[in-house]
């Protein structure tokens, strides 16, 4: 099922710029933090397997290579 | 292997008019170094040469440092309008899940916000990829 474009851009919004942690079966959000090391700091607290996500800013286009 | 597009939004500044596309993202694990490092979201770029990490997630998960990762085979890169900047390569394995590619060469680069997955490397390691966006995903075959 699509997901709600208003869900999608409140997501973008709350986590721009941030690294995510979202858990693997279920791929809700657990934690988040600008700093990777930090996301995994807590991570490793929490004891649990994630996936990584980079959420990018919801304001512009990403172009891959303009980025350097 | 089949994965699904990513549907993603982005709002233009002034309007907030609504852009949506559909985006090859694709989970994936590096191991390098004798580490293995957390599976993240990869985006496909076939515009992209080279298979391109964040430093970051080379200095978190895979045990290199910024002086370490120097002892890489080092790449110029050039982005588009002309910017400039320098990459450090090692041979890594790329879990996939359904498919691992390993000894496959891949750049960790300051500053890239996330991986990236090019030519050589990945595209050049299957014998067809398609993007069907009418039912909204992408196909590997090896």
């Amino acid at each position: 099922m699509e997901i709600n474009n208003r869900i999608l851009i409140d997501y973008r919004k709350k986590y721009q710029n941030k690294w995510v942690a979202k858990d693997i079966k279920t791929r809700t959000v657990l934690e988040a933090d600008q700093s990777l090391a930090v996301l995994d700091k807590k991570m490793r607290e929490l004891n649990k397997d994630y996936l990584l996500e980079k959420v990018l800013p919801l304001y512009s286009v990403f172009i891959p290579s303009a980025v350097l | 292997m089949k994965v699904e597009l990513v549907k993603t939004v982005f709002l233009l500044p002034k309007t907030e008019k609504q852009i949506i596309y559909y985006a090859p993202w694709l989970h994936a694990g590096l191991s390098c170094n004798h580490r293995i490092g957390r599976r993240v979201q990869c985006y496909l770029d076939t515009g992209s040469a080279i298979n391109v990490f964040p430093l970051e997630y080379a200095q978190v998960f895979l045990g290199f440092s910024e002086t370490s990762i120097k002892r890489g085979m080092y790449m110029p890169i050039t982005g588009a309008g002309n910017s400039k900047n320098e990459a450090w390569g090692y041979k890594c394995t790329l879990d996939l899940g359904d498919i691992v590619l390993k000894d496959t060469l891949v750049f960790f680069l300051a500053n890239q916000p996330y991986p990236l997955l090019g030519q050589a490397g990945f595209i050049d390691r299957f014998k067809r990829i398609e993007i069907n966006m009418k039912d909204k995903f992408i196909e590997f075959e090896q």
